[in-house]
């Protein structure tokens, strides 16, 4: 893995290899943030069901959908 | 027959005056520039001697003796027109106002460029380092022009800030902050505020994320389309106060489909002294040969 540095000794940048902690810390880095971005992308679509079914469980109450979405904002998704 | 003496009926043009000539009334003469006629014969009364020289045509001053080397420029001073030598490369003209002499200045400027780089190879991360220097400068302006390698995977692929310390990326678990990234794609417009640049809570984290790609969308691994930005940096060398950035970006898809932006701000929650800053991409891609970072400094 390379960096390219930028400092007065070499204000042209230079190609140098990362160190191995830095090598550690990037990589450390690259798997955290995917363990994030699956958890933030599950969180999401977890919220997109309930709000499908919730939105389903007014309209079987009786709501028309206009009055569904006044109470809770969801508008579902036009199909296309 | 009588005689009328008509005098000279024209000037006698005797050319330069020499010590040695016997000048005899109107014969004219050049001296240091400047014509004279004489008013009574003499010889060895150089003029402008009054009893002997009248002047007839006053000189002017010389340029092409006064102005001698590419650059000189005239004025004027209290007494006549003077050169004022050329300066050195970059100094401009400073008038010293009515009554003073003009003269050379050099152009201070509050806004400095300390460091400029286009990166010459893909790399998995750009740093800059060692230009902070907090007793001349209050904040700080990095720009960047990024963009993921050619060929690599733009999916999730979002921008991510260190500050380096001692000249390294610290990933201590120091960072908090907060960005709200937003704009138009296929999916419709979005709207999506992020705490501490990724999670969504608030713990401190081991970097920044200074951009966000919209979940599935990739970012501009084929296209023409970059991300842009500024971040401002306080005070970064302090030991007294935690690091606070704030920044500003824009960002696109490969095919131009959609495109975003957003702004942030953040706190490194550390009173060390830091010595730089770096970028890399959150997924591992390299940033690619050509982008560009600058470093600007404020002075106080």
């Amino acid at each position: 893995m390379k960096k390219w540095l930028v400092n007065p000794e070499n204000p042209n940048g230079v190609l140098v290899n990362l160190t191995e902690q830095e090598v550690s810390e990037f990589n450390t880095s690259k798997e955290k943030a995917s363990a994030l971005m699956t958890q933030m992308r599950a969180d999401k679509q977890a919220r997109k069901d309930a709000q499908v079914s919730g939105n389903q469980k007014l309209l079987d109450l009786g709501l028309t959908q206009a009055e569904a979405t006044a109470l809770t904002g969801y508008t579902p998704p036009v199909e296309e | 027959m009588a005689t009328i003496n008509l005098g000279s009926i024209k000037f006698n043009w005797k050319g330069d005056y020499a010590a040695g000539t016997a000048y005899a009334v109107d014969d004219v003469v050049n001296s240091s520039g400047t014509s004279y006629v004489c008013i009574a014969a003499s010889t060895g009364n150089a003029p402008p001697n009054a009893t002997y020289w009248n002047i007839m045509a006053q000189g002017g001053t010389d340029l092409t003796s006064t102005l001698t080397t590419q650059g000189d420029i005239l004025y004027r001073d209290a007494s006549g027109l003077q050169k004022l030598g050329a300066g050195t490369s970059g100094q401009v003209l400073q008038t010293g106002g009515s009554g003073a002499n003009p003269s050379w200045g050099t152009v201070s400027s509050d806004f400095v460029k300390l460091a400029s780089t286009s990166l010459g190879s893909d790399a998995s991360t750009v740093s800059l380092d060692g230009y902070y220097d907090d007793t001349t400068y209050s904040h700080y302006i990095a720009e960047w022009k990024i963009r993921i390698a050619s060929g690599s995977s733009g999916t999730d692929a979002h921008l991510n800030f260190r500050t380096n310390t001692s000249g390294s990326p610290s990933s201590a678990t120091q960072y908090s902050g907060a960005f709200n990234h937003f704009g138009n794609g296929g999916g419709g417009d979005f709207n999506d505020i992020r705490a501490n640049s990724l999670a969504s809570n608030w713990s401190k984290r081991d970097e920044l994320q200074v951009s966000n790609t919209w979940n599935e969308h990739d970012l501009y691994t084929t296209g023409n389309v970059w991300n842009r930005g500024l971040m401002k940096i306080y005070e970064p060398q302090s030991t007294s106060y935690h690091k606070q950035f704030t920044w500003e970006n824009s960002i696109g898809s490969n095919d131009s489909s959609w495109t975003g932006g957003g702004f942030g701000h953040a706190i490194y929650h550390s009173t060390t002294a830091t010595t730089g800053l770096s970028f890399h991409f959150q997924n591992g891609q390299n940033v690619r040969s050509g982008s560009t970072i600058t470093l600007w400094g404020v002075k106080k």
